[in-house]
């Protein structure tokens, strides 16, 4: 009866009659993903759940949702029709770049469908599958964090339970119930009746709310005033199948963060985008959502609960690497209280008029250049910027440029489910948009916003530089050695779940050859696919013979800004036969590098050809200019093959001018000491007059 | 050493540039090797030859000195590895000649972790080129033989068949010295063809020294007697025994 009463004000006092239609999304949404509970610290008279969730805990996971959120929803199941239009429509949004509410109830949609036909439909309508969960990857990544923290969620249960064979196992049930369990503990602190009677503040965390509260749902009436009122709460309302009654108190009341969400798609960063330092907001902005319920200062804490230090923060974490996420916490780190921009900002249909956000948003929303300057010449990897520098947007501490890429190469910077633009948007503090284009588009430019100059070109240079290597780029701290890079890359292969041929840009990226350039300057080309190994040896015979040709139109302002570009990155933009960083060494060496070839100083082709110029990038590395041109075998040796690695390959006629090398004598001292000792009976007696006889013989063969 | 150069240089100055000069090109040899290859570099290549070139992959060389007194494993020596063509070329030049060995000797060059014997797992399934030397043209041949393989395959000169190669081997015997390519995977008859067509071509065999490749396999089940080869370049009718 409490329940009743309470949840009658609730629909009332917090259900936004724009929010009618959404409401069943909205529900779903809370029974099946873990944010429901979050919003339960908003309000606290919503803090327990919903009764359908109790339904669900006594019925087959799938079945039960449905049932819960049939209520509201004109259809039980949508016809395959319906779907397929809905997915359209998801497409479309993405496509667009309109992240609003209404994508968001169209994605909760979505899961909600899928998750009964999710089967069906990988039968018998497995290209649009894909194509929407592409259009959800990319959701991700571009949204700024309109979609709301439910919205991703939603996002990130529908592409596990794909991955999953649409079978939703029982830990994965129970993760999305863990979060949904634990983190309204962890936001106890910031609650307490205040809310209600300041009604205005759910505004900012309305979307929170209106999820929370869906009208057919009943509330209790208690507040949690205390700890072991929550756990009672929850245990009343236990999630979801087997955990019924206990409620497992460690795991409801556990107020310690969560282990990180397997968020490795979704952009952490609203760092450049909005203010220089503090951290804490922005993240809960488009990250997860703990911080982003966080209704404000007025919640102050009424409970006392072990997460006294109230926020915590994800950081996204590396691809594949997500259980590695650092988790920081601390009192510093509560939102600050009117920052608009705190909050996620509320999506139209569920809160009304935008606040102040939407104009963030708007900020961040890809500019429309999609004019391509079709003069620039391009390599492998094309770069244009717009302007001759960040733009600083007027009346925000930002800066905004802008770069050009080919479309194919979409794929490689985005990344698998927009992992790889997510460490370049984290490592480099910058926010990436992506203009839409159409499909068959040559060109793409994308909208780098951050807080200076330095975070833009940086993350252009991260780009250039993820393209190039179709590899994600190193996190710091992270593995640095040519083999974790490959394993990641590899990683990322692995977990594409479904196949991507419906966009040709991404599809394209991730099936890329990989060009490496070990610190010792051995050049790696490897790929999965014969005739992309073809057209990068062909690109890179045909660079080695051209190079710098291009250039020749540069304009002297583009010159300028190449020069600029160089600065900072040291990788070539244009070729795909550079060599690529590892270590801040090998950054720094493989700019030396190019220094003293001929790119930056402007000498062409000839610069390339020369030997002169090609000096070795590496102290003992081959240099692979004057090797190319002396080794017919090169292009033999690059060939495709079934497992293509190719690294050094020595004509003979390379091979014995090393023999004339003065390294050669200096060579293994030690060696050839132990192998005297050991087998003397090898070594030759004159040891002076060493190979005599047969550079005499190589010579003749020579000649 | 001071004391005897001061002398001569207060003796004369002229004999004595004349003597330090002839002393530095006779105490190392290397050196007056070296320079006809520097100013070689200078108008030439010079950065090429500045840096080591690293192989693709590391090599051992082992030794087996003929001993009938001890196990055929306990001869088998591991000399050194090296990793680097100039290292290669250090280590050639220091090491005899396939010709200078004693009878029954053996050179084996095996990439790192590949055991030069049949039983190594990189071997078990596979087989070997085969180049018998003329024992008549032993002296012109053996080295040349041998040198060139060992470039063809520390250079990685068998196109994209690399992997399939695990090492080679020389055999200096009186009966008639033998120069052979391991390769990984016997059944491969494509890969182990065009491995062997380009082996005949960088030692430059001519037709009328067919060159077999034999399955290890067989080669241990049947001793004494000639093994059927598994391919021949050039291709025969009959059987290649000789």
């Amino acid at each position: 009866m409490m329940m009743t009463s309470i949840s009658d004000r609730i629909e009332t006092a917090v259900v936004d009659p724009s929010t009618a239609q959404s409401a069943d999304d909205v529900q779903l949404g809370n029974s099946a993903t873990t944010a429901g509970t979050n919003m339960s610290s908003t309000t606290p008279a919503q803090r327990s759940k919903p009764r359908p969730l109790k339904l669900a805990s006594n019925g087959p996971p799938v079945s039960s949702f449905m049932q819960s959120s049939s209520n509201n929803l004109p259809q039980q199941s949508m016809t395959v029709e319906e779907l397929l239009e809905l997915t359209h429509q998801i497409n479309n949004a993405v496509k667009a770049g309109q992240f609003n509410a209404q994508l968001a109830n169209q994605i909760f949609r979505l899961c909600q469908q899928l998750k009964i036909s999710g089967e069906c439909m990988e039968q018998s309508h497995r290209n649009d599958l894909n194509r929407v969960f592409v259009s959800l990857r990319q959701a991700c990544c571009r949204d700024n964090g309109h979609l709301g923290t439910p919205c991703r969620l939603k996002i990130m249960e529908l592409v596990e339970l794909r991955a999953m064979g649409w079978r939703p196992s029982l830990a994965h049930s129970q993760y999305y119930l863990n979060r949904t369990t634990a983190s309204p503990q962890e936001y106890h602190p910031h609650m307490n009746g205040q809310q209600q009677q300041q009604p205005q503040l759910q505004q900012q965390p309305q979307q929170y709310h209106m999820m929370q509260s869906t009208p057919i749902a009943p509330v209790r009436t208690q507040l949690p005033s205390h700890p072991q009122q929550q756990q009672q709460q929850q245990q009343q309302y236990p999630p979801r199948p087997s955990q019924s009654d206990s409620g497992d108190p460690a795991m409801v009341a556990g107020a310690t963060p969560v282990s990180a969400p397997p968020f490795g798609a979704i952009p952490i960063n609203p760092f450049g985008a909005f203010a220089p330092a503090g951290p804490p907001h922005m993240f809960g902005m488009t990250n997860i959502d703990l911080s982003a319920s966080h209704p404000g200062p007025q919640m102050m804490p009424a409970v006392s609960q072990q997460s006294m230090a109230p926020t915590s923060y994800y950081l996204i974490p590396a691809p594949g690497a997500w259980p590695q996420t650092m988790i920081a916490a601390g009192p510093g780190m509560l939102p600050p209280p009117a920052s608009p921009i705190g909050g996620p900002p509320p999506p139209q249909a569920f809160a009304g008029p935008p606040p102040a956000h939407s104009v963030i948003a708007q900020q961040q929303q890809p500019v429309g250049t999609s004019e391509p300057e079709a003069s620039w010449p391009r390599g492998a990897v094309t770069k244009a910027s717009k302007f001759s520098k960040p733009q600083k947007v007027p009346g925000k501490a930002q800066y905004r440029d802008e770069i050009t890429i080919r479309n194919a190469d979409s794929g490689k910077i985005m990344g698998v489910k927009g992992r790889r633009v997510a460490v370049v948007e984290e490592l480099s503090k910058t926010i990436i948009s992506f203009q839409k284009v159409a499909q068959g588009a040559k060109e793409r430019s994308l909208t780098i916003t951050g807080n200076s100059e330095e975070t833009i070109e940086f993350a252009k240079k991260l780009i250039d530089e993820t393209i190039r290597r179709n590899v994600s780029p190193n996190r710091p701290e992270g593995a640095s050695d040519d083999f974790s890079n490959r394993a990641e890359t590899r990683d990322d292969d692995d977990d594409e779940d479904f196949p991507e041929d419906d966009e040709g840009d991404e599809a394209e990226g991730d099936m890329g050859i990989q060009i490496e350039t070990g610190e010792d300057g051995t050049l790696k080309l490897s790929c999965a696919d014969p005739a992309v190994l073809q057209a990068a040896q062909a690109a890179l015979s045909q660079y080695l013979n051209k190079a710098g040709q291009q250039r020749k139109v540069l304009t002297p302002e583009e010159k300028e800004l190449r020069k600029e570009r160089r600065k900072s990155m040291p990788i070539r933009a244009q070729s795909t036969t550079d060599s690529k960083e590892v270590t801040a060494q090998g950054i720094s060496r493989s700019r030396d590098g190019q220094r003293r070839g001929s790119i930056s100083n402007g000498s062409n082709s000839a610069g390339v050809n020369s030997p002169e110029t090609a000096a070795p990038l590496g102290s003992d590395s081959p240099n692979w200019r004057a090797l190319a041109k002396s080794t017919p075998n090169l292009v033999a040796a690059l060939e495709p093959k079934k497992e293509p690695r190719v690294t050094a390959v020595y004509s003979r006629e390379m091979l014995l001018r090393c023999a004339q090398s003065p390294l050669v004598n200096e060579a293994v001292p030690g060696k050839i000491a132990a192998i005297a000792k050991d087998a003397a009976d090898i070594m030759r007696p004159t040891g002076a007059k060493l190979g005599e006889y047969e550079r005499q013989r190589a010579a003749a063969a020579q000649s | 050493m001071t004391d005897n150069e001061n002398k001569t240089a207060t003796g004369s100055d002229e004999g004595a540039e004349g003597l330090q000069s002839e002393a530095v090109s006779i105490g190392t040899d290397g050196a007056s090797e070296q320079s006809p290859s520097k100013s070689q570099s200078n108008d030439g290549l010079p950065a090429e030859l500045l840096v080591k070139h690293p192989l693709q992959s590391r090599w051992v060389l082992w030794y087996l000195k003929a001993d009938r007194n001890k196990d055929w494993e306990d001869c088998l020596k591991q000399v050194t590895v090296f990793d680097t063509v100039e290292d290669f070329w250090a280590l050639y030049n220091h090491i005899q000649v396939a010709s200078g060995l004693n009878w029954g000797s053996d050179y084996y060059l095996f990439k790192e972790g590949i055991k030069p014997m049949w039983e190594d797992d990189s071997n078990i399934k596979g087989g070997r080129w085969l180049v018998t030397v003329d024992k008549l043209k032993r002296n012109e041949l053996l080295d040349h033989y041998w040198l060139e393989l060992l470039m063809a395959i520390i250079g990685e000169q068998f196109e994209e068949h690399g992997e399939h190669i695990c090492g080679a081997v020389v055999n200096v015997r009186q009966k008639g010295d033998k120069v052979s390519l391991w390769t990984r995977d016997a059944l491969k008859d494509d890969v182990n063809k065009r491995i062997g067509q380009i082996l005949k071509a960088k030692l430059e065999i001519p037709d009328s020294e067919p060159i077999r490749y034999e399955v290890h396999k067989d080669s241990s089940v049947k001793t004494g007697s000639m093994v059927k080869p598994r391919i021949t370049i050039p291709a025969k009718e009959k059987e290649v025994a000789r």
